[in-house]
């Protein structure tokens, strides 16, 4: 018995066929909200958050992801400082750095820039952040509090994914959600959000057997890895909610892997790259931040 | 789909898979590592209120500890037990040098925050990786601890697949894998050991059965794993043909006369007739699942004498070579 044989058409969804799901137009929104939220805590007499990043190395490409991240703090009054390391800071300098922000109370969320140079463990490093400084939601103990539903900062990958698809109106619970993917950046975090909001989670790969089948399945279907061979029409039914970001996580523009312009007259909605889901990680940065003075000042507060 | 043998015969009915052999196998393990440890192991449980399940599970685990020859110590604290003592008792246990390993038993009273006890919990010593840094460890792909039930599970599931003479290691590659339920302490590390064998894996759960569209995943399933808490959800003609089908679930029903059984989420009499094999209730995962937190604290005691300091292994192959004769 093949996949085909229980196919059933899913139903439609919120948005409308062949609609962008618009991460520019969504990120501006919480982009704005992020911006209010700091005039209220103005109001109420609390200081501006503040973030500080650390990025080792020159790669001009990571550096002006760095700026970007800067800019948008700028827009909506985070104050940011930036910390840029020589290529080669050894480990223990940079956990220096990391041990005197962590104990700066002026300092509400840590953003360590991946990728590091090699001979540094991103991992290790990444972990030496507080947990509740970890903006990007990266630490071993946020990725626990994620899949145990504890409150945490989560990533802002997948948390940029989820806000696009609740913003955008697409219904989450019982619905079948395929992730082509399996990476603990993007593809695992986010069926552990997915889950949690009542989805039905299906991780695919590219050893998937029926992977056409498991694809047409799907009501959402999710991109978060490169395939064999390029998801097409022949992997979307109609009405099927389409996210690609494969594009992200490269930063090498649209990926290959999604022949969009076949997928997207089948799709109900879709992310279009640029466009999609890429400015929403910035944002989503934007809301751990905020998060993260809220949780310093609680824990202040509480003594 | 899986190709073992006499799958072919239309009409054959599956293997039952027996739990308690593979547990026997494993505590023979457990009890000769643990005999090892030069200054022993240990394990201490604490129960906080009167929970009846809870209790017994906490009997079970002392008297397997005994047969094991791994220490124990039973604590019990009342059901209005503040944070305070809870975290008190803890701090407690931790300095204890017989205890290499600690349990706190679930379900806590309502009025105690589970996230702050969890988290009071040493990481070296959290044998069910409550703590959200074990949890974060397993979800990354290396873990310190595998929490006992979806250990259980697998060990079942790798062993099986020894016993059919193919490598778990590999065996896995491709296969449909469906999770029915997404608990903390099965579901959700049961997807991660999944994902980690290269299985596709499909977590589905209330909801899904709420849109009507739980039997359309579970007659894919090469291996399907149900930890749903309804008794007898699965019947047989949702299975696939030929598949494996663990039975996590552990429900107290009366029959019209009045007396009480424990059965499965898996009707089993209907099941065993499509699957090609499936772990019955009771004498499935519940034995070996006990033997695995005794076998956590084994291995948290041989960590701490420097043994080994590797991960828990995410396949049981070697763990399972550790006791095939």
């Amino acid at each position: 018995m093949g996949l085909a044989d229980v196919h059933r058409v899913p139903g439609r969804v919120g948005a409308q066929r062949g609609a962008p799901l618009d991460g520019i137009t969504i990120s501006a929104q919480l982009r704005a909200l992020a911006a209010t939220r700091v005039r209220e805590r103005a109001l109420a007499g609390r200081r501006a958050p503040v973030l500080a990043t650390v990025l080792v190395g020159q790669d001009p490409s990571i550096q002006a992801y760095v700026d970007a991240k800067h800019h948008a703090c700028t827009e909506v009054g985070i104050l940011s400082f930036d910390h840029r390391l020589a290529a080669d800071t050894s480990a223990a300098e940079l956990e220096q750095v990391i041990r005197s922000l962590n104990g700066n109370t002026t300092v509400d969320g840590i953003l360590l820039q991946l990728p590091l140079p090699t001979g540094l463990d991103p991992l290790a490093l990444t972990n030496l952040i507080a947990p509740e400084k970890d903006v990007d939601g990266l630490t071993t103990t946020n990725t626990g509090a994620l899949w145990r539903g504890d409150d945490g900062l989560p990533p802002c990958t997948p948390l940029g994914v989820i806000e696009l698809l609740e913003r955008s109106r697409v219904p989450l619970a019982s619905r079948h959600v395929v992730i082509i993917g399996r990476s603990n950046l993007i593809a695992k975090p986010l069926a552990a959000m997915l889950l949690a909001r009542e989805a039905t989670v299906t991780i695919c790969d590219a050893k998937t057997r029926f992977l056409k089948e498991i694809c047409r399945h799907a009501q959402i279907l999710v991109i978060a890895a490169g395939t064999p061979s390029a998801i097409g029409a022949a992997h979307v039914s109609p009405g099927t909610v389409v996210i690609d970001i494969g594009a992200v996580r490269t930063h090498e523009g649209p990926n290959e892997a999604l022949d969009f312009a076949a997928v997207r007259p089948l799709a109900s909605a879709s992310t279009p790259v640029p466009g999609g889901v890429g400015p929403m990680t910035i944002a989503c940065l934007l809301l751990n931040t905020l998060k993260a003075a809220e949780i310093s000042e609680r824990k202040r507060e509480r003594g | 789909m899986l190709s073992f043998p006499a799958g072919d015969e239309a009409v054959s009915a599956g293997v039952t898979l027996d739990g308690r052999a593979y547990a026997r196998e494993l505590m023979g393990a457990v009890t000769a590592r643990a005999g090892a440890v030069e200054h022993g192991a240990g394990i201490a449980t604490l129960l906080v209120g009167d929970d009846v399940t809870a209790s017994i599970y906490q009997r079970r685990i002392d008297r397997g500890a005994r047969e094991a020859g791994v220490a124990s110590r039973v604590e019990h604290l009342p059901a209005d037990a503040s944070l305070g003592q809870v975290v008190g008792k803890i701090a407690e246990l931790d300095v204890d040098p017989e205890i290499s390993g600690m349990l706190v038993l679930r379900p806590l009273p309502a009025s105690l925050p589970e996230t702050r006890v969890l988290r009071a919990i040493p990481p070296e010593k959290d044998v069910e990786a409550q703590h959200p840094e074990n949890a974060g460890l397993l979800a990354l792909g290396t873990p310190r601890f595998l929490p006992s039930t979806p250990a259980a599970a697998f060990l079942m599931l790798d062993r099986y697949m020894l016993d059919q003479g193919m490598n778990p290691a590999l065996a896995y590659d491709g296969l449909d894998l469906v999770i029915v339920g997404r608990s903390n302490n099965v579901g959700k590390p049961a997807a991660i050991l999944g994902l980690a064998r290269n299985a596709t894996v499909i977590s589905a759960h209330k909801h899904t059965a709420d849109a009507d569209r739980l039997d359309e995943h579970t007659r894919l399933a090469d291996i399907l794993i149900v930890a749903a808490g309804v008794p007898r959800l699965i019947t047989g003609e949702m299975l696939r043909p030929g598949s494996i089908v663990i039975d996590i679930g552990i429900n107290a029903i009366s029959d019209a006369r009045g007396s009480t059984r424990l059965v499965g989420d898996v009707d089993f009499d209907s099941a065993i007739e499509v699957a090609g094999a499936v772990s019955p209730v009771p004498g499935g995962v519940g034995p070996i699942t006990d033997a695995w937190v005794l076998h956590n604290a084994v291995l948290a005691a041989e960590r701490r004498e420097g043994r080994h300091d590797r991960p828990d292994t995410l396949h049981l192959v070697d763990e399972l070579r550790s006791f095939a004769r």
